[in-house]
């Protein structure tokens, strides 16, 4: 079943083009890969499914009834001291449905309740999310954006600031929410990792290069390209990291 | 106390000071937490340029200053959004400009020295009737509006961007939260004054920052912080005969060491 479909889309920054002619769709159950070097328009296509970009030509067709949740990229520059609880984090999910003076409800406590749960932070809840490690503070952005129950989970690079054991806990905790039925676009570097889980990959360098099943996009030679540009730094002069 | 509370003038310090200071605790935390502070300090220069042209025209300068503060602090927002000017820049600019005209307008009317210096440090111990209702008034539909909106407003201050895919009207947020503060800023001059009135809105939210776990609480800390160092500010100037203004920020000052130091013994 179609849940969203992107067509001819083109985002320019004045004269700079950073997406180009690009056309996809998603279907419902899709756990989809989208990869690419830095600057190929990964997070903008995201930002323009999202509606966050107002420089954009072409269509982006949704039912209303499809709900987005959204993880954005974690970022060291998140403040480590800023006062929220864990519980006012998560109930920040479920903002955008609310009417003012946007009251959290007793059906809201049980879904933020059943949430902190789903995501096992149920214990951390009172606690200064700034506290927390890393991991802990992914899960809990991560149960803001499930509390409102999305059909389509849209994840920026989640897991780069994690450490290797605790991101693979997370791609486990994803292909459970994906089994249950709720469809995944995951932007990554990481899809060598995400290759058991995704069903579709999507390679942009600024246009759609490669879009379809894992398995075709793993045995052509595209693959091949994305890995050597990403790991070979034998003509870097300097620490390219 | 008692002693005190039998001086009308003194009530009324009592009233307006507390609503002022709630009203600055209230939006402290959204802006401190922003890296908006200081554009309480560049409000409050923009009120000492409007009360110089209220002085000089003759009219009322709270009532004169209130939509011109405003449009000024419409101003900074607008010059960091089309400008591509960093908004502690455009706060400076903003400031700096009025300071500027307040001071040419001063040396042009001479005969208000003594009103100027008032509105500078701050009255409260001279505010008027008519003041205390103004007060009232404005702090009431701002502490209301600050409850309708405070959702909104934590997540536009926790991750702006967040908020947009939330479909929360973040920019008029934005206006929304500067006009609030412009207007805490023309009603507090006469409680400190111009120099110090951004004490008023920062004080209270960094001591708040120091004790607390969750975003509602900061608000109840900060307001508790605001209400002690106005009572006890006052009090202690009646009893002292100290300038009201200086002192309710040293109140703040002392109190902002303690929960420091709290937080240190803590962690």
């Amino acid at each position: 079943m179609k849940q969203l479909s992107v067509n001819n889309l083109d985002v320019n920054y004045g004269r700079y083009t950073v997406l180009e002619d690009i056309s996809f769709t998603v279907e419902k159950g899709d756990f989809i890969g989208i990869v690419g070097p830095n600057g190929s328009g990964k997070t903008t296509l995201i930002k323009t499914i999202l509606g966050l970009e107002s420089q954009m030509n072409g269509t982006i067709e949704k039912d209303p009834s499809v709900r987005l949740g959204y993880l954005p990229q974690m970022t060291a520059k998140r403040d480590r001291t800023f006062p929220a609880s864990v519980y006012e984090i998560v109930a920040l999910g479920l903002l955008g449905d609310k009417h003012y003076p946007k009251r959290i409800t007793r059906k809201d406590k049980a879904l933020i309740k059943q949430t902190l749960s789903e995501m096992e932070i149920d214990n951390l809840k009172h606690k200064r999310i700034g506290d927390l490690s890393g991991g802990q503070q992914q899960r809990v952005l991560l149960a803001r954006s499930l509390v409102s129950r999305p059909d389509i989970l849209i994840l920026d690079e989640p897991t780069s600031a994690l450490d290797p054991s605790i991101r693979d806990n997370y791609y486990q905790l994803l292909a459970r929410l994906n089994q249950q039925g709720m469809t995944v676009l995951f932007v990554t570097h990481d899809i060598a990792s995400i290759g058991s889980l995704v069903n579709k990959v999507m390679y942009l360098d600024r246009e759609l290069v490669f879009f379809g099943d894992y398995e075709v996009f793993a045995h052509s030679d595209k693959m091949t390209a994305y890995f050597g540009r990403v790991t070979d730094h034998s003509d870097c002069e300097v620490d390219c990291d | 106390m008692i002693e005190m509370l039998q001086h009308d003038f003194m009530v009324r310090a009592f009233i307006v000071g507390s609503l002022i200071g709630i009203s600055a605790a209230l939006l402290g935390p959204f802006l401190v937490l922003r890296r908006y502070a200081m554009i309480g300090d560049g409000l409050a220069h923009v009120s000492f340029a409007s009360v110089s042209i209220a002085l000089i025209l003759g009219t009322q300068p709270v009532i004169f200053s209130i939509p011109l503060v405003i449009l000024a602090s419409f101003g900074i927002l607008k010059l960091t959004e089309t400008a591509n000017v960093y908004a502690d820049a455009a706060i400076g600019l903003m400031g700096s400009f009025a300071v500027a005209l307040g001071v040419l307008l001063a040396s042009l009317g001479k005969g208000f020295s003594v009103d100027l210096y008032s509105y500078l440090f701050g009255s409260i111990l001279v505010i008027k009737q008519q003041e205390v209702w103004l007060t009232v008034i404005l702090t009431i539909v701002m502490l209301a509006l600050i409850a309708m909106f405070y959702r909104d407003l934590f997540a536009l201050t926790y991750d702006e961007e967040y908020a947009q895919t939330q479909k929360l009207p973040t920019r008029q947020l934005n206006y929304f939260i500067s006009g609030l503060t412009a207007v805490t800023i023309v009603l507090g001059i006469r409680v400190v004054g111009t120099m110090l009135i951004s004490s008023m809105i920062i004080f209270p939210a960094v001591t708040a920052l120091q004790l607390a776990k969750s975003f509602r609480m900061t608000f109840v800390y900060s307001s508790l912080v605001a209400l002690i160092s106005v009572i006890t500010g006052i009090s202690l100037s009646y009893i002292f005969n100290l300038p009201t203004g200086a002192s309710i920020v040293m109140i703040n000052a002392v109190l902002f060491v303690l929960a420091f130091v709290t937080r240190k013994i803590r962690a």
